[in-house]
């Protein structure tokens, strides 16, 4: 794709999304369409850490979870009025999601692959936990309300959707910025290996820990959005296990650590798991969603952006895909491709 | 004729390492002149990737001491010894395979700052610097290719423009011969040489004595982890007990 | 302070910490043997603790009896599920697993409820509640079997692991799976036998699960966290680390929930793991974890 089909193409989508409400009134769709900007911001954001760094985590809910509780008792600890002006202590919500992921993040970080996948399981675990624990803080599992506006039932998720389409762009952005820095690119070293990365210099651990914090601060202010958006924030919607594992799976499908992969995936997916969710009963949904899930890892593991570029470049180009499965190269293959090179030099 | 000239960049001095009970680098003491092209050979098993992970750092020595440009890089990281001017290869081309060239040779490059941390990597000279680089090492055209499509050769063409990138004082070659084509070999040591002009020293681990006998000012010969031989290139290739420790006992 | 009330803590978070450890051992051999993390482990427990659960409800079959049924069954559950969904798996091997086998959780969770529902059960044997008096500690006897349950199949894991072939080849491909294909062990096939072993053992751990707790479809969920703790702490790819590391945690659980109160008992995982990462991230009780 050349570029100025890319600029293009996000911007059209973004149009699209601006348009949306307008054109699409009814409130049962505008709200599809919150949950589905909201698992784009989320996998968006969880791409920073698990696509650019190759970080798989399970914990994004951890954060989406906190921004919520964080939103909810700021609120009512300042007394601020229902309406719009909530919508402008957002930033505050998201740099104390990043402060708090800071110490989270360092600890998390100090392990690598299958245990750091484990630690943010427990992560969110534990935020939920402190949920349902701290009952003087968070109204325990009874939860906490927000204060409600006085929308009218065909406008109520109008303001939503556009506070969340901001966040989106703003996550999206965020994603953009980090890509093109010296950061993103350490990060995708250390995402193809990390030892080599530390080796040559690469201050790894600064460069996951900021990865970690910024995607959870991001993912704090979705979930600050979503919980306002429902009223009420409990342990269990604020972090549920789902939603991590939903932001995870979207990128995947879409292909994670590309920029347009987790736009993608959460557009096909979201809409998908929530019309799947009002047709089938909890049980039928729970194993159609694990099948969906299984068949996306079975066929697209490495998602469907990075398979149409695979797609483009082998028209192009007659290099050979030697490394897809292993990694390795047999030492002392004989190197007919070294020939080509080398006569290519020479022309 | 170097060694006279120049002053010594590294030593090494009684250094051992040992796994369990086996000695695999057992009193080993040889110095590598500033500028120069030191050859370090040997059977298999003599030791010679083992003295390389010390020097670098990926593992720490029993006894003795390494010193680099007079201090001493016993027990530092990796990292630390990177940043004194130390860089090396891998046997297997250590390499970011889904980077392209040109990313993979920009990934040491130093950022200072958040500004640098934040400023788009491909702006400010950095792709001028890495293009240079890549079209030293006769590997252009393969500059927007991701990494992990290249043949082998290829790839150790980038490993080594990696390194090359942040200027280090001492490269350690480890087998850069190995399983590549020659012509690919040509390129290599003619960059060597260019290098070394430029004011950088090699140390290369090397089965392919032709190689090393080409382009090394010195060799250090190596045989169950103790230094048997050292000298000039020629002077190696008749010692008796160079010849003995090949062919086996 | 109580001291009869600290020794029967202690007790009693040793019998539940056999237990956990029956559960969580078969974590840990995925892990060591595959690769794989397994976070659907769990769901395969309340998959057992249903089936003996639904022999116990309706054929009246106790539950230490139907093990010598739902063992075999979940092993050879277990074999095909690894040889379905986790034999292919290639690429970033441990982290796909983790998307892989949550899905298997999800499809067991839903599963269950399709066929047993949703409601909370458990299984109801006479002697659930009966217990002895020793020392001035009460021990209900269905933690002491559970314990001594536990015992005996970690004792015939070991045996397993140690003096037969099929161990032998099972412990070289812990230690590289690589290598262990150069020299001729058919990895696939002890891939696919390690997980039946974990599932067997899942099954086992769902039985006394089930006659601890009431339960249903989606506890698996409240299990899953308490288990990958216990494997990280205990150094994630031994099987000993695992047994070992329950026995600690559950029992500093028991005797928190004692010496403060049993709200502090929850968090006694997460603080051990904030420990664990921040002195010694390798785990405490097991080998070293392979890092990257």
């Amino acid at each position: 794709m050349t570029r100025r089909l890319r600029i293009a193409g996000w911007l059209l989508v973004l149009v699209a999304s601006l348009l949306f409400p307008l054109v699409f009134t009814n409130p049962a769709t505008l709200s599809i369409a919150l949950v589905t900007l909201m698992y784009v911001g989320l996998a968006s954001s969880w791409n920073i850490l698990g696509g650019f760094a190759g970080y798989i985590s399970l914990g994004i809910s951890a954060f989406f979870g906190f921004g919520g509780y964080a939103f909810a008792i700021t609120l009512h600890a300042f007394n601020v009025q229902a309406g719009y002006t909530p919508f402008a202590w957002l930033p505050l919500i998201g740099v104390l999601t990043a402060v708090v992921a800071i110490p989270l993040g360092w600890a998390a970080l100090r392990t690598r692959q299958a245990v750091f996948v484990t630690v943010t399981i427990a992560l969110m675990l534990v935020i939920q936990l402190s949920a349902e624990n701290l009952v003087s803080i968070t109204g325990g599992a009874t939860g906490y309300g927000f204060p409600i506006p006085n929308w009218s039932a065909a406008f109520y998720y109008k303001p939503f959707y556009y506070a969340m389409l901001t966040v989106v762009v703003v996550s999206i952005a965020v994603a953009y910025v980090v890509r093109r820095s010296g950061l993103g690119l350490g990060l995708l070293a250390i995402r193809d290996d990390e030892d080599k990365a530390e080796a040559i210099g690469v201050p790894t651990k600064s460069y996951k820990l900021a990865a970690f914090v910024i995607s959870a601060g991001l993912a704090g202010m979705i979930g600050a959005i979503f919980a306002y958006s429902v009223l009420y924030i409990y342990p269990q919607n604020a972090v549920d296990p789902l939603i991590s594992m939903g932001a995870a799976l979207m990128a995947f499908l879409g292909g994670a650590g590309t920029l347009a992969g987790p736009v993608l995936g959460a557009l096909i997916l979201a809409p998908a798991q929530t019309e799947l969710s009002y047709y089938v009963n909890g049980q039928l949904y729970l194993i159609l969603y694990g099948a969906l899930f299984l068949a996306i890892v079975r066929l697209l593991p490495r998602g469907i952006i990075p398979s149409i570029g695979d797609q483009l470049r082998s028209r192009s180009s007659r290099h050979v895909d030697l490394l897809e499965h292993d990694g390795h190269h047999v030492e002392g293959r004989v190197d007919a491709d070294d020939v080509k090179v080398m006569e290519g030099v020479r022309e | 004729m170097m060694m006279s000239v120049n002053p010594m960049l590294l030593e090494l001095d009684g250094v051992s390492k040992h796994y369990g009970g086996v000695a695999a680098v057992d009193l080993c003491s040889f110095s590598v002149a500033e500028r120069s092209i030191t050859g370090l050979i040997g059977p298999n098993g003599s030791g010679k990737t083992t003295v390389f992970n010390l020097i670098s750092g990926f593992s720490k020595p029993d006894a003795g001491q390494i010193r680099f440009d007079g201090k001493v890089l016993n027990g530092m990281a990796p990292g630390s010894i990177y940043r004194k001017g130390v860089s090396r290869t891998f046997q297997m081309a250590r390499i970011f395979p889904r980077l392209t060239a040109l990313e993979n040779l920009m990934v040491p490059v130093r950022r200072k700052g958040l500004q640098g941390l934040i400023w788009g990597y491909k702006g400010v000279g950095e792709v001028e610097a890495a293009r240079e680089m890549l079209h030293k090492l006769s590997a252009s055209h393969v500059a927007d290719e991701l990494v992990g499509r290249l043949s082998y050769g290829q790839r150790r063409l980038v490993e080594l423009g990696t390194l090359m990138m942040s200027h280090p004082r001492m490269v350690l070659l480890d087998e850069p011969a190995a399983g590549v084509h020659h012509s690919v070999l040509e390129t290599l040591s003619r960059y060597i040489l260019d290098a070394q002009g430029d004011g950088v020293t090699f140390v290369i681990v090397e089965h392919n004595l032709n190689f090393v006998m080409d382009i090394c000012h010195h060799v250090v010969v190596l045989d169950r982890g103790r230094t048997i031989a050292e000298g000039a290139p020629d002077d190696i290739v008749d010692d008796q007990v160079v010849v003995d420790a090949y062919l086996g006992d | 302070m109580n001291g009869g009330l600290l020794l029967g803590a202690s007790v009693l978070g040793l019998l539940l910490g056999g237990i956990y450890g029956l559960m969580a051992s078969g974590l840990a051999l995925t892990f060591g043997v595959m690769r794989v993390i397994n976070v659907g482990h769990s769901a395969l427990v309340i998959a057992g603790a249903y089936m003996s659960y639904e022999l116990f409800a309706h054929l009246h079959i106790d539950p230490f009896v139907s093990l010598v049924i739902t063992m075999p069954v979940m092993f050879l559950i277990g074999m095909g599920l690894e040889m379905a969904f986790l034999q292919h798996l290639r690429e970033d091997r441990e982290q796909f697993s983790v998307l892989v086998t949550w899905a298997i959780a999800l499809g067991v969770e839903g599963v269950l409820g399709y066929f047993c529902g949703t409601d909370l059960v458990q299984i109801s044997t006479n002697y659930a509640n009966s217990s002895f008096s020793i020392g001035g500690v009460q021990i209900v006897y269905i933690y002491l079997y559970g314990f001594l349950l536990g015992a005996l199949l970690m004792g015939l894991l070991a045996l397993l692991l140690r003096r037969t072939t099929f161990g032998w080849s099972l412990r070289a491909t812990v230690l590289n799976r690589q290598a262990a294909q150069l020299i001729g062990i058919d990895v696939a096939k002890v891939s696919a036998i390690a997980f039946g072993i974990a599932a067997a053992m899942a099954a086992a751990g769902g039985a006394l699960y089930g006659m601890l707790n009431t339960f249903n479809p989606g506890s698996w969920y409240d299990l899953i966290g308490d288990l990958l703790i216990i494997i990280v702490l205990g150094g994630f790819s031994s099987v000993r680390g695992a047994f070992i590391a329950s026995l600690v945690v559950i029992m500093f659980q028991e005797i928190l929930s004692v010496i403060i109160s049993p709200t502090w008992a929850d968090w006694s995982f997460f603080m051990l793991l904030a420990i664990v990462l921040i002195v010694r991230p390798s785990g405490f009780f097991g080998v070293k974890t392979r890092e990257a």
